[in-house]
């Protein structure tokens, strides 16, 4: 009954799987052989998946598993190289500024869509205009409210139908300018469903490309969408760009509950399984053998301290209960090992994270008792923990509970309600207690992980407020480049873990397994999986 | 008789608004209680609020009513219906037509709850029978106990046994020694479209499982109940047979309870298949309301509920028309 | 309910008109005949042993287990634990001792089980002799009530009157159970009625210038109740199991409550896939309980029903 209900990392697979192409030393790319001798081509293979929203238009697509086939069909500009953490470019050549104000995109030329018709600066300032259209009511079309001109576009009747921000200089230069200095933005961009072009085809019957998709990828959409059922992508022969393409024919089964797409896989009707439920790793580690990956997925989860309810405003006692939290027996008895202990905000893959940088989120007994009874406990001596029912939250939210009683002698309600009144009751600031902080990061910038939950972002339920924390996020938001903004944003950690509003608990993991057929199954810490790459043997 | 079901038909219409209205109403109490659904799409992350009050204003969410708990919220109701007249039954979250979800999902759940009334009805009333004639036989402890387990193991726990067996043994052992290819479609862990009988053979046993109970039950005991009846000794006197005195005199007569069930079981199996639907991952009518419900997708629910309601009263006026056709003494006029 | 029928029937019971001539030497009430039959009733004796014990798992959990209602300290690095000397049915997901966590839970999901079969039974049997036996628009109105709610499917009925709510308790499941399985006992006891209602002896009763109190009560009710008592049992088991799958989807309890479906819902999946424990011993107390209240309905049935002797 697991619900991925936000955005998981939407970087091109095709990007990086050109990046892994680097990698391995083969410098010119290209061609689908470059993986070295074990990639076969021709073949085809299943793996699970969950019904997309929509596939057209790109910014209603937002689960983790509508992105992975938008990544397969088309190429994105940019993606992150996970081992070096550097852009590693795709569909555009290049994105510069002098400024982080001013950015200048250059694309590759030559690149065509699946209908034949051009992929040039025109197809992408199209697409944006569309997405960021209010009336329009895309889902992520929000990822473009950093250009000048967004806000025009807003409301019942938008003052302009195109960004004042974005300029077609020539058929391969567009040229967007912020309403402020940002140097993340090129990660932003690699955010594909918010950035994708559109065919002019697919612009003007916008519902016809949602159940066959006009892509610019390695593979195509040969028949329509089965919804509920399945989406196959097929080779396309015509592609000039440098992603691979090895299997011919690629097949998502939709499946409502990955335990059923696990037993498939035991069964032999499914050749990957793409998350296995927490109860099944066992089971798979232990028949899978060597085909099983096991992948870091960005995916955070704290504990915060609301500053509205009154017995969390002495820092000690949020400290004590973070500290009276046995992290790595939850993670490991609870959680089944699919998640790790988290010690910092920022998920251990990204640019920035660190392993030790949460001073109070070490399991300290002694040490929890003692800030405990020195801050003179709480009034009532009971914390609730405040949580959404539909999400498997039960078992590590009672483990939580059962920690504080047996270390703090505290007694612990929990509070559980579904999903939508949860959120509502977050966003009125109305939590009875300690809550569930959850995040899936939109792209691989420590800023994603810290400005929108402690500063004036839009998953701050914990309503923390520091002036130091937003000057210093200000100040790497406005560095010249995304990497001298890193050590500034760590700062802007410190500062927040040292006031432990929100108590960081785990990262999350998923586990894949893939069938003896395949080879050369490989995934990029952003959760998903390299389809372009796999080749089929059996 | 045809006068009688006109006038049967002619009081499907206030169950159905009947039906309908609660539904709106339940619906618009859980917008009032619960919030606006639109929120949840966007998951962990506050939307601006210029995208969740568009969104919410082109799903008719932005109404005043939604905002005052207990209103019934009449004028939205009254436009639904309006709409469903003109032939408008709304869309989904994904802007998808709701007749366009339910013309897909709707065939799977019917093949589905047939294969499942056959088998709790063929197998349910034979069990009956055999327990019925030899009271407290090795029989019809066999079937008391068989119904208890099926009744008291819950069926996400029952569906999920049947499945690792049929599908991760079986199914493979099949496989490896070559069965044809619609027997291990049977035998299957999920569904498969290109077997759209074969693979919903065992969904529908477990659907059918719960019901089959209840039937060999009611169908014992209506049997012994009957096989006392006067004119049932009066035909053994006569010399009949045994199995004549069972198969016409006795089960004619034993199955109206049966019947009965049955009829109300259909529209039970039909929404009810939550459960073993999402097990067997058959994308049906269960999952698509259970998805409704959760997300708050009004249009659904009220249209599917209201569908299945006039499944109900379809096979309830059958039931009826069938107990004057078992039992002459029933006349209806 | 079956005792307000019997002192209805008992103590003025002249043998029914169906009795065969065989059995009009008996004396006495149909309670005292009934009683006389189910203490010969090997079955019923069992049965009710059975009954009892599951009772005082529920009414007095200290004598089986010495773990407080909170059900001891629990030990998460010791969960998931298959039996041992030390914890006879193994541990929980939580690391709690499961034999102290099976009697525990054993009060809630009992009372919600008796209470909405009671409930359940009494509503069901009223309305149904009412629409069956006056007819008319009385069983108009009542048919229509009754359709609407039978056209809610029982589970989806749930989901949509569970998830207007945030958090339950046993007496909101409890309630949302009643709201939607009263109507399938209603059609049933209907149509009994009206089949019994037909029959000559009801007719004779009626020539002889019997009251319609009488006629309900002396003829109809006893002789239309088999297939509600039957039922009734059945669904007692089903309403425990029904809790269970209302927890797995979400919108029935949720722990920190505690209730046999709360434990199989947890650890169904876990169960599945190499912890068979957390899903035996729970079913099987399920089952246990489920298996005496059939067979004491079974065996009251035979003894309550003149015809059967």
């Amino acid at each position: 009954m697991g619900r991925r209900t936000s955005l998981r990392l939407g970087v091109s697979v095709a990007a990086i799987a050109m990046v892994a192409t680097a990698c391995s030393g083969s410098d010119d790319g290209g061609s689908s052989d470059s993986e070295g001798d074990s990639a076969a081509t021709g073949g085809s293979f299943t793996l699970s998946g969950s019904e997309p929203e929509k596939l057209a238009p790109a910014a209603d697509c937002y689960s983790a598993d509508c992105s992975q086939i938008l990544s397969t069909i088309f190429t994105s500009l940019v993606s992150v190289d996970a081992e070096t953490q550097e852009l590693e470019y795709g569909a555009a050549e290049s994105i510069d500024s002098p400024d982080a104000k001013v950015w200048t995109v250059k694309l590759r030329p030559g690149m065509k869509f699946h209908n034949g018709e051009p992929v040039d600066a025109e197809s992408y300032v199209r697409a944006w205009n569309y997405y960021a259209y209010g009336p329009n009511t895309t889902q992520v079309g929000f990822f473009l409210s950093p250009v000048q001109g967004y806000d025009d576009l807003q409301g019942k009747q938008p003052k302009a139908k195109e960004l004042s921000g974005v300029k077609v200089v020539d058929d391969t230069t567009i040229e967007i300018t912020l309403d402020e200095a940002f140097s993340q933005w090129p990660l932003i961009m690699s955010y594909a469903p918010a950035f994708i072009p559109m065919a002019q085809e697919c612009f003007d019957d916008v519902q016809a490309c949602n159940e066959q998709p006009i892509g610019t990828g390695p593979y195509q959409m040969s028949e329509p969408w089965q919804h509920n059922e399945s989406v196959t992508m097929e080779k396309w022969e015509d592609y000039e760009g440098d992603d691979p393409a090895n299997a011919d024919s690629i097949e998502m089964l939709m499946y409502a509950d990955l335990k059923t797409a696990f037993r498939d896989w035991q069964a032999g009707n499914l050749d990957i399984v793409d998350g296995v439920d927490p109860s099944q790793v066992e089971q798979a580690q232990a028949e899978a053998g060597e085909r099983w990956l096991s992948v870091d997925d960005g995916s955070y989860t704290g504990l915060g301290f609301p500053t509205y309810i009154d017995m969390f405003d002495d820092v000690r006692i949020r400290r004590a209960l973070s500290m009276a939290i046995d992290r790595e027996t939850i993670a490991d008895r609870i959680l089944m090992g699919q998640s790790t202990p988290a010690m910092d905000y920022i998920a251990p893959f990204v640019p920035g994270s660190r392993d030790d940088a949460c001073e109070y989120c070490v399991y300290d007994p002694e040490e929890a008792k003692r800030l405990f009874d020195e801050a003179g406990g709480i009034p009532g001596n009971t914390v609730t923990i405040f949580f959404n029912n539909d999400g498997g939250h039960e078992g590590w939210t009672q483990a939580v509970g059962e920690g504080w009683k047996n270390v703090l002698g505290l007694d612990y309600e929990l509070a559980s309600i579904p999903f939508t009144p949860w959120l509502n009751t977050l966003d009125e600031g109305k939590s009875p207690g300690a809550y569930r902080q959850s995040w899936i990061p939109d792209y691989p910038s420590p800023e994603n992980y810290l400005d929108p939950m402690y500063g004036e972002g839009s998953a701050n339920y914990s309503r923390y407020q520091s002036d130091e924390f937003l000057r210093l996020i200000a100040e790497a938001d406005a560095a010249p480049s995304i990497e001298e903004g890193i050590p500034i944003y760590q700062e802007a950690a410190d500062v927040a873990l040292e006031d432990l509003q929100v108590a960081p608990l785990f990262f999350g993991k998923t586990e894949i397994v893939y069938s003896e057929r395949l080879d050369n199954v490989n995934y990029d810490p952003l959760q998903q999986i390299l389809l372009g790459e796999i080749s089929v043997t059996g | 008789m045809g006068r009688y079901i006109a006038r049967r038909l002619l009081q499907f219409v206030p169950v159905l608004f009947g039906t309908m209205f609660l539904l709106h109403y339940m619906q618009s109490l859980s917008v009032q209680i619960n919030g606006n659904p639109v929120r949840a799409l966007f998951g962990d992350r506050q939307p601006p609020p210029e995208t969740l009050a568009a969104i919410t204003r082109a799903f008719s969410l932005d109404d005043p009513c939604l905002n005052q708990t207990g209103n019934p919220c009449v004028g939205l109701f009254v436009d639904r219906i309006i709409n469903y007249s003109q032939g408008d039954f709304g869309i989904d979250f994904n802007e998808r037509a709701i007749t366009a979800l339910i013309a897909d999902a709707a065939p799977i759940t019917i093949r589905l709850t047939l294969i499942a009334v056959l088998f709790e009805a063929v197998v349910g009333i034979l069990a009956g029978v055999l327990a019925g004639i030899r009271k407290d036989g090795v029989t019809d402890n066999l079937i008391r106990i068989t119904t208890t387990l099926v009744i008291s193991v819950p069926v996400f726990v029952l569906g999920v046994l049947v499945q690792i067996l049929s599908g991760v043994y079986i199914g493979v052992w099949l496989e490896d020694n070559g069965a044809p290819e619609w027997l291990s479609a049977m035998f299957s862990v999920s569904y498969q479209a290109d077997h759209p009988w074969a693979s919903l053979v065992i969904p529908g046993v477990v659907l059918g499982a719960f019901s089959l109970g209840f039937i060999a039950r009611l169908t014992r005991t209506s049997l012994i109940e009957t096989l006392r009846a006067d004119y049932v000794r009066t035909a053994r006197a006569k010399g009949l047979g045994r199995r004549r005195v069972v198969g016409v005199h006795a089960l004619r007569n034993s199955l109206i309870p049966v019947i009965t069930y049955i009829g109300i079981d259909l529209g039970a199996l039909m929404g009810g298949a939550i459960v073993t639907e999402g097990i067997f991952n058959v994308p049906g009518i269960g999952g698509l309301v259970f998805g409704a419900v959760a997300r708050g997708e009004t249009p659904i629910v009220i249209a599917v509920v209201t569908l299945l309601t006039l499944v109900f009263l379809l096979a309830s006026l059958l039931v009826d028309v069938l107990y004057a056709v078992l039992d002459p003494r029933i006349r209806y006029d | 309910m079956t005792e307000s029928l019997n002192t209805e029937v008992g103590p003025t019971a002249a043998p029914a008109p169906t009795e065969p001539a065989g059995d009009r030497e008996r004396s006495g009430s149909l309670w005292a005949d009934a009683r006389r039959e189910l203490f010969r009733s090997p079955v019923f004796l069992l049965s009710t042993l059975l009954v009892l014990v599951v009772m005082s798992w529920a009414a007095v959990p200290s004598l089986w287990t010495d773990a407080g209602s909170d059900g001891g300290r629990c030990e998460l690095i010791e969960n998931n634990q298959g039996p041992s000397s030390e914890h006879i049915f193994g541990t929980t997901v939580q690391g709690c001792d499961m034999y102290a966590h099976v009697i525990l839970c054993a009060r809630p999901s009992i009372i919600i089980a008796v209470f909405v079969t009671l409930a359940t039974t009494l509503i069901g049997v009223a309305l149904g002799i009412l629409a069956g036996f006056y007819g008319g628009w009385l069983d108009s109105i009542v048919s229509r009530i009754t359709d609407v709610f039978l056209g809610l499917p029982f589970i989806l009925g749930a989901l949509v009157f569970l998830s207007l709510l945030g958090s339950q308790s046993i007496w909101t499941v409890s309630l949302v159970l009643i709201a939607l399985s009263w109507p399938p006992i209603t059609r049933i006891m209907r149509g009994s009625v009206i089949a019994v209602k037909g029959l000559d002896y009801v007719e004779a009763a009626r020539a002889l210038g019997a009251s319609n109190a009488s006629i309900v009560f002396r003829h109809i009710l006893p002789n239309s109740i088999a297939p509600v008592i039957v039922l009734a049992t059945l669904y007692l088991g089903g309403f425990v199991s029904a809790e269970a799958t209302l927890t797995f989807l979400g919108v029935g309890l949720q722990i920190p409550e505690i209730s046999w479906g709360i434990t199989i819902a947890q650890g169904q999946s876990l169960a599945v896939a190499g912890y068979p424990h957390l899903l035996v011993f729970p079913c099987a107390a399920l089952i246990l309980t489920v298996l005496a209240f059939i067979l004491m309905g079974d065996a009251m049935r035979d003894a309550l029903d003149p015809r059967g002797r």
